[in-house]
This record gives structure tokens, sequence and C-alpha cells, in this order.
């Protein structure tokens, strides 16, 4: 029973010189699951997304995957090339600046294709359609798949690098601030298409973000950061309803009613 | 069984000067299988707040609720969500969707949640809908653009489509007609038949009566 987690960190540490990135955290997370991380801007979120990733070497902790054959792998131990095998099978990641998690110089359908080449796909044909159907679940037009991303708004970026990032179904996805810069309509679409990955695949996700309604709707358990601390963790609507610490309260209260 | 120990709820508003808000103390009943109970009191009497204990939304000060062999207070978030996707059912009067879903699909969402095949789960979403009176032709459209009274119904749709064993009801006819309220009448009478312990916060006297076995006034106790 041990072994029944995806995705564990345990004592996560990580200092910019004197700044405290992050500081003692320890989270879990299992298939099917999200998690959320909140807190505001300077809080330490994107510092912990990026060590638990893999992203950043990280000064204290244990991170460990259970991974397809169901062998347990520490970050921390393993060595580079192995990790980077595991980023692009098990893992993915979503930038909050999805000029960071494209490749801006070849076509949207490339960017997806390219993806799925890397796990073993060889038909031109199929690989084309698969990119063509993921255009349109993220509601780009299918008639823009030739075109380079440069050539797109910034919420059709981030809606390419979500359709990247999905296309190989991961196990576990690491997302920061994913519907940032989206019009809310489509970013309501991301939020659906997310929820039904969950469900059916059996994805895992943990979410950094500003936006509490968008954990309301997604998250299952969330934790609040502060200066680099987790000061409150729980189930989502409870910490949203009834939240305990000082700053969590704050954070609640602050948000504006539509 | 719902059963409600010693319960105590205090609110720490450290933003807010500091402000300690006594809920309420030593609140003490049971509900049986096929129990109604009506909570009754002023309005700030705690019965919303009750109702969010009850469900894990609110932290519990002191006191327990238990729910069949689960504690509350004592599991884990794990262990809430497993409880209310299997046996606990809430409905709010608020609903709660990501927008652009369609209703059907909002309705039969705690069917899938249980592993339930979509199309027997599709089913059972179109006989509630068909008994909630929902028009057919809003069924794939958002439920965020409907009236209050049909975003109550959707609502009833997804707390009833499957038989929870405990349910909670935080003013379940709140804003239908007549007609629309003796059939979400109808509904939790049907829970009651089928054994489910069930608590309610009923603020028309009618409503109450009709479905209620026993009142628990919180400002009595």
């Amino acid at each position: 029973m041990m072994q029944d987690f995806l995705f564990k960190a345990s004592n996560i540490s990580k200092y910019y010189g004197q700044n405290v990135g992050c500081k003692n955290v320890s989270l879990d997370i299992n298939s099917g699951e999200v998690l959320g991380i909140v807190g505001e801007s300077g809080s330490g979120k994107s510092t912990l997304l990026n060590c638990i990733y893999g992203n950043l070497k990280v000064d204290k902790g244990d991170i460990l995957l259970n991974d397809k054959s169901k062998t347990i792998l520490n970050f921390t131990k393993i060595d580079e090339p192995k990790l980077r095998l595991i980023q692009r099978s098990d893992l993915a990641f979503v930038h909050q600046n999805p000029r960071d998690g494209l490749r801006m110089n070849i076509s949207a359908g490339g960017n997806i294709g390219e993806r799925l080449m890397a796990i073993g796909h060889r038909n031109y044909g199929e690989i084309r359609e698969i990119a063509s159907s993921w255009l349109e679940k993220v509601e780009i037009d299918v008639s823009r798949i030739d075109d380079k991303p440069s050539t797109f708004s910034g919420g059709m970026q981030q809606r390419l690098q979500i359709a990247r990032n999905l296309v190989t179904k991961p196990r576990l996805i690491f997302m920061d601030e994913p519907t940032g810069g989206l019009d809310v309509s489509v970013q309501a679409k991301i939020l659906d298409l997310l929820r039904n990955l969950v469900r059916e695949l059996g994805i895992a996700a943990i979410i950094v973000t500003h936006d509490l309604a968008v954990v309301r709707l997604l998250a299952d358990r969330i934790i609040v950061m502060q200066n680099g601390n987790v000061i409150e963790a729980g189930l989502c609507d409870q910490v949203l309803d009834d939240p305990q610490h000082k700053y969590s309260q704050l954070l609640v209260s602050s948000v504006l009613q539509v | 069984m719902i059963q409600i120990k010693n319960l105590n709820k205090s609110f720490e508003l450290y933003n807010q000067n500091n402000t300690n808000i006594n809920v309420f103390k030593n609140i003490n009943f049971k509900v049986d299988k096929g129990e109604v109970v009506a909570l009754t009191g002023n309005s700030g009497t705690g019965k919303s707040t009750l109702l969010k204990l009850i469900y894990g939304s609110y932290v519990i000060s002191k006191g327990d609720v238990l729910i069949a062999d689960v504690n509350v207070r004592k599991s884990s978030p794990r262990d809430i969500l497993k409880l209310r996707k299997n046996k606990l059912g809430y409905v709010s009067q608020f609903l709660r969707v990501v927008p652009r879903v369609p209703t059907i699909e909002v309705v039969i969402e705690p069917l899938l949640d249980i592993g339930c095949e979509k199309k027997i789960a599709l089913k059972k979403g179109q006989e509630i809908l068909e008994i909630l009176k929902i028009p057919k032709n809003l069924w794939n459209l958002s439920p965020l653009t409907f009236s209050g009274g049909e975003q109550q119904r959707v609502n009833i749709a997804r707390g009833f489509i499957h038989n929870y064993p405990y349910l909670l009801l935080d003013e379940p006819t709140a804003s239908l007609d007549h007609n629309n309220k003796n059939i979400v009448l109808h509904l939790i009478e049907k829970a009651k038949l089928n054994g489910s312990a069930i608590i309610g916060i009923f603020h028309d006297e009618i409503a109450r009566n009709k479905v209620a076995t026993r009142e628990v006034n919180l400002e009595n106790l």
C-alpha cells in the first residue's frame, strides 16, 4: 500500500543566496487528483513547482515518482538524462509564459507533432490528424496548423502549449498559472478539458495559480504559501470557505465577488 | 446514522479586529435511516454552518460529527472526498459549475465520479431532468444562463441522481414555484423511503411540515 502514491515531495527547501525560495515543503498526489498551490506573487509557488518538477536543484528534500513500472525514482538521486526522459514521458510542464513552453520557429502542428514523435509516432498523416483534433479541442482554428506560434495571440499560444503538453497523455502535469493570460470563455473550456482528462485518464495535476475561482472549480486539495512556507493545507472548499490562518483569511477575503 | 456530538463552532476573524464569533455550543442529535430532520431557528443561528460542518467544508472547533463509521473531524481530505463521492450528498442554494459545460454533463458528474458508465449515467440524467421538468432544449446549454429556479433544479438533479445514504439540503425549495416545489418534496420523500438519513433547512413551513419527521431548533439547544 505504501507504493500507491503517484508523486511525493518531502521537506523541499530552496534558497537563493540568503533569500528563501521555499522552505520545508511537503506534498503528495495520487492519480486522478488535482492539487492547487495558491498564494500571492513572490510566495514561492513557482519556485516550488520548478523544484519538484526537477527544473531547479533543491537544497534539501526528496522528490519521489512512482513510475509506470512501479519503481520509485528519486529525482535528487537520478542522473540528468534519466530525469529528462521522465520529464518527457511521465510528466509535463505548462509554463506561465507560453514562449517558454513552445518552439516558436516551428508550426503549430509541428509543436504538437514533435511530442508525439518523441514517444514513437511515425505516421505523418496520423500525427497531423491528432494535431488537428487537439487544435480543435483547445479552440484554435485548424486552418492555422501550418502557422508558426509567433503569429498567434498570447491566449492562442497558451492554448497551443496546453495541447502540446497534453497530447502525449502524461501521468502528472505541472501547471504554472495555466489560465492566466486567457479570455474567460477559453479559460472555462480549458478547465473543462482538464477536468475530463483527470477523470477519464486518471491524470494528476499540480496547479499553481493566484486565481481562487480556478482552484475552487478544479482542485481537490490546496496548499497556501506565504514567504516560501506552507501556512495552510487541506480540502479545497474547507480552506477557501473556512480558512484558519490569518494570511489565508486575507487572501480569500480579498477576492472580488462576481 | 449521522451523529452530532457536543459540536461547537466559532470563527476567529484575524483581519477584522480579531473578532471571535461563537456560532453555537454543544449541539447533540442523531439522525437515523429514513429520517428527515429539519433545522430551525432564526437567521444567524448557524443552520447552514451546521450543514457545512457535517459536509467538511467548515472546520469543527470542538466535538464530533460521525457519519456511519467516519469521524469527520479526524478524517483526512482524501477520506472526506471519498465519503462525499460515495455516501454524502449536499444540495446548496448556489450552483457552482465550470462555465460552458452543458447541463446534462453537470448533472451526471456525480455518477461519472463513482465510475458509472457514461451511457447509463446519461440515461439517469435524462430521467431526473424530466422529473424536474427542465425543458429538453436546455439540456445541452450551460445552466449558468438559466433562471434562478431552473438553476436550483439543476442542483437538485445533481444531488438526487445518486442514491446517497446521507443527504444535506440547504433550502432545496427556496426559489421554486408551487408545482416544482411539490416535485422536489416528492424526491425527498422517495429518498427518505429509500432509507437515506437527511438533514435539511426549509424556511417554507408548508414544505417543512410535509417532509420533516422531526425538527431540531438551534436556538433551544
